[in-house]
């Protein structure tokens, strides 16, 4: 493959320093690349696809009726990264959660960060992801937040930015963990030329996360998997990750609570004791004597059971209070205010509509700023100024009057690129990278996480329920020691 | 049956489930050798190790290179214990059957056999070695499926089913030995990468799900070598083969002497049960006298119940020179 046929951007590209340069880490990748033939890559890229519908992996999009099940879209060239350079980000995520958990717990709690002027009240009061039945309750460790997708983008400077905290129910693991296996299958040879850390062992540091909620007498916990069910759009990673714990799949129909207080699961051989739920139903349908009443998703006294402590929820409910994108501004001064810290990763300069300057900032500049809801997640409710016709523009400029608090605005990124094969050819797609992040006792970061990409040209919404696609993502460590031992095992092969 | 169907059906189960191990083990280990960054790779003898056939390579290769390994190993119709020739000696023990098991399983051989012919070299490209081996793997189990739910369960399934499990408790053996014995021996620097190893282990031998539904996904050499060697209700534990041996062999005739062979590698078995042994040293003697013992579960079947047991001159006969090929 002939890599003139791609056409440089004026944004930071993964893979490419110049146009006909790559960046050391992808030296390997895009040599191996040009080795093939165009008819060679294409073959490679059918061969993916047929992979993935071989493996099941799928994916569900709402409005698509009657379809449940999609296959899940994938371009087959890898998206490396520098392993030093992964360290520092690793430590940013860890100083991040661990920040915001304080910070959660703090609101449900003491609230000493409002009383002290860093964070406003009115944004506990006008956010609809607070929630008072959790007031005063400390979970296990102090963390509410067990499992986090932090959403990274790189800006035109190659600096790596939080764009978004996911601290509800994050999906897309199982996503990050499938690619890599149809890499292995696509490009097994590139696998020989470069040391890539391994992903797969996340189901192992989740189950061992999960466990440590547990109540330490307990030595063998029941975890099971709370899941919607198979209407949910992220039903196929609910299902691969109880497999790969050996964890229950269960919906709420399949538990129940006792008059002590207790949750149990029906089973063949009578009841069973549950001690961890990893949870992918919204808090607010989890319990029906305490949240939403018509939810049929829930287990009636979950709640009940949670607050006495007879069973740990993960993520607690009400952790979304700290994934509200107004919240999301205070982020680095509750990196100073808890951990008396700067804040390792930075933040996309955020305006707040709710406040008088950056409010008259966003209503001049609509047409150049993207405006976000600020409890929305998935994409939805996003305008996109400089993409928006002069009426869309005006129907925004109506919501954010007549409710600022619950709008965010952002400058227009320049979102780093990455080459995906087209019907054409090869070229260039933004992208942004999903870490996840596990805190119980300990706190672990994978190698990587789910890049995803805008397949449509100049788009920057990478969400799979938006047309999205993904890329296997690589954390390559790269020494002198390394280069001559791949050197001669490539000849020797 | 006569005697000679007997042994014929006894190889043809062993061979296809020789072919199988040795496609799963092939492709367990090219994926667990990508996760691994290159200075900690393991080396691809391993498999000729668990093979036992180092001396049959060395005598054809002068360096161990991975692609001849996996030639070696797949195709190499020299290499009595290659994917090729068991599948042409598990075709030869069927052709010569053919009238006493199922029409179409006959035909489930044919194929592998053609796939094997015409995907040989094909297959040395890694591309499309993967596609190759799971084929492979496939068709054997369309061939057991075929077995268990079309064949009577009449002598010829009987014997059928002791080659599949003497073969199986075999290949599990060798596996667990040679990977514990590297594994196990290993600087504590690499050993961050052995639960990958350890769970791609779990996988050759198809595993993977039912060792996480009963232990969770944490893996520990303990964990794993317990469930490979003694958990009861896993239809490829140790464990399990010698139970269904024992409940196939009491319908036969003459079985006495069998069962105190089977009693004795119970025993033996049992010594692991009470409390796993993770030293190196001590476990490589307890997989070797385990096999000591499946060789000798080998020979009571061969000696009790196959033609060789007519033989008043042990004279060298056709099933002796299956018998020598059997590693």
């Amino acid at each position: 493959m002939n890599w003139d046929i791609y056409d440089s951007t004026p944004f930071f590209d993964e893979v490419l320093e110049k146009s006909s340069t790559p960046r050391p880490v992808a030296k390997h990748l895009y040599t191996y690349l040009q080795s093939l033939e165009k008819k060679e890559l294409h073959e490679r890229k059918q061969g993916a696809e047929h992979c993935i519908e071989e493996m099941g992996v799928s994916f569900t999009i709402y409005s698509e009726g009657s379809n449940i099940d999609r296959d899940w879209p994938f371009d087959i060239i890898p998206r490396p990264i520098p392993a030093d350079e992964w360290r520092q980000v690793e430590t940013g995520l860890k100083q991040r959660i661990k920040a915001l958990n304080l910070f959660i717990n703090d609101i449900y709690n003491d609230k000493q960060i409002i009383k002290d002027g860093i964070v406003p009240q009115h944004l506990i009061d006008g956010s609809s992801n607070y929630l008072a039945p959790c007031e005063g309750i400390t979970p296990p460790h102090g963390v509410w937040a067990n499992v986090s997708g932090i959403d990274l983008v790189r800006d035109g400077d190659g600096v790596l930015r939080v764009l978004e905290d996911n601290l509800r129910i994050p999906s897309g693991v199982s996503y990050m963990i499938e690619n890599r296996q149809v890499t292995k299958r696509t490009f097994p040879e590139l696998f020989d030329s470069h040391s890539i850390l391994p992903i797969s062992d996340y189901p192992i540091h989740l189950y061992e996360m999960l466990a440590s909620l547990a109540p330490p007498e307990i030595k063998h916990p029941e975890i099971v998997v709370l899941t919607p069910g198979i209407y949910n759009s992220a039903y196929y990673e609910h299902s691969f990750l109880a497999q790969e714990m050996g964890a229950q799949l269960v919906e709420g129909a399949d538990l129940f609570v006792d008059d002590e207080d207790f949750v149990y699961m029906r089973t063949v051989s009578g009841p069973c004791r549950v001690d961890v739920i990893y949870r992918r139903v919204d808090d607010v349908f989890i319990d029906p004597e305490v949240f939403n009443e018509e939810s049929m998703l829930g287990v009636p006294g979950i709640m009940r059971a949670w607050t006495k402590g007879n069973v740990a929820i993960a993520n607690a409910p009400g952790s979304g209070v700290a994934d509200d994108k107004a919240i999301y501004a205070y982020v680095p001064k509750m990196i100073e205010y808890y951990l008396d810290e700067e804040a390792l990763l930075p933040n996309v300069k955020t305006y707040l509509c709710y406040e008088k300057n950056d409010f008259k900032y966003v209503m001049d500049n609509l047409e150049n700023l993207v405006v976000k809801p600020v409890n929305e997640s998935g994409g939805y409710g996003i305008v996109i100024g400089p993409r928006s016709s002069k009426q869309e523009i005006e129907d925004c400029r109506a919501l954010i009057k007549a409710d600022p608090r619950n709008f965010v605005a952002q400058p227009m990124l320049d979102l780093s690129t990455a080459p995906v094969i087209t019907d054409t050819g090869i070229s260039p797609r933004h992208l942004d990278l999903r870490p996840f992040v596990l805190q119980g006792e300990d706190c672990w970061v994978t190698q990587g996480g789910l890049t995803r990409v805008a397949m449509i040209e100049g788009s920057l919404v990478v969400n799979s329920s938006q047309g999205g696609g993904s890329k296997d993502t690589w954390i390559v460590e790269d020494h002198e020691a390394t280069e001559e031992i791949t050197a001669e095992e490539t000849k020797a092969c | 049956m006569l005697a000679r169907n007997a042994e014929r059906v006894y190889w043809l189960g062993r061979y296809v489930e020789r072919i199988e191990n040795t496609a799963r083990l092939l492709n367990a280990f090219s994926h667990v050798m990508m996760d691994l960054p290159q200075s900690k790779k393991l080396r691809w003898d391993m498999l000729l190790k668990i093979m036992s056939s180092e001396q049959g390579f060395t005598k054809k290769h002068d360096e161990y290179l991975t692609e001849n390994i996996i030639t070696f190993l797949l195709v190499d119709a020299d290499n009595p214990g290659s994917i090729r020739s068991s599948v042409k000696a598990a075709r030869e023990n069927a052709r010569t059957c053919r009238d006493i098991i199922p029409l179409e399983s006959w035909e489930v051989l044919n194929e592998l056999n053609l796939l094997v012919k015409r995907s040989m070299d094909k297959a040395l490209n890694r591309r499309y070695r993967y596609q190759f081996i799971e084929d492979i793997i496939g068709l054997c189990q369309q061939f057991n499926g075929m077995i268990y739910n079309t064949l009577s369960r009449n002598q010829s399934f009987d014997f059928l089913i002791m080659g599949n499990l003497v073969e199986r408790a075999d290949m599990t053996t060798r596996i667990l030995d040679v990977a514990a014995g590297i594994l196990l021996r290993r600087n504590s620097d690499v050993q961050t990468f052995d639960t990958v190893i350890w769970s791609e282990i779990l996988k050759a031998t198809s595993a993977l799900t039912m060792y996480r539904t009963m232990n969770g996904p944490r893996i520990s050499p303990e964990n794993v070598l317990y469930f490979m060697l003694c958990e009861e209700e896993f239809p490829r534990s140790m464990k399990f083969c010698l139970s269904v041996m024992r409940g196939l062999v009491s319908v036969l005739p003459r079985n006495e002497s069998f069962c105190e062979q089977l009693s004795r590698v119970e025993k033996q078995l049992a010594l692991c049960e009470d409390k796993i042994i993770i030293e190196p040293e001590e476990l490589h003697i307890f997989f070797d006298e385990v096999q000591k013992g499946l060789s000798a579960l080998h020979n009571e079947i061969a000696n009790i119940w196959f033609l060789k047991a007519y033989d008043s001159t042990p004279a060298l006969s056709h099933s002796q020179t299956q018998t020598q090929t059997q590693t």
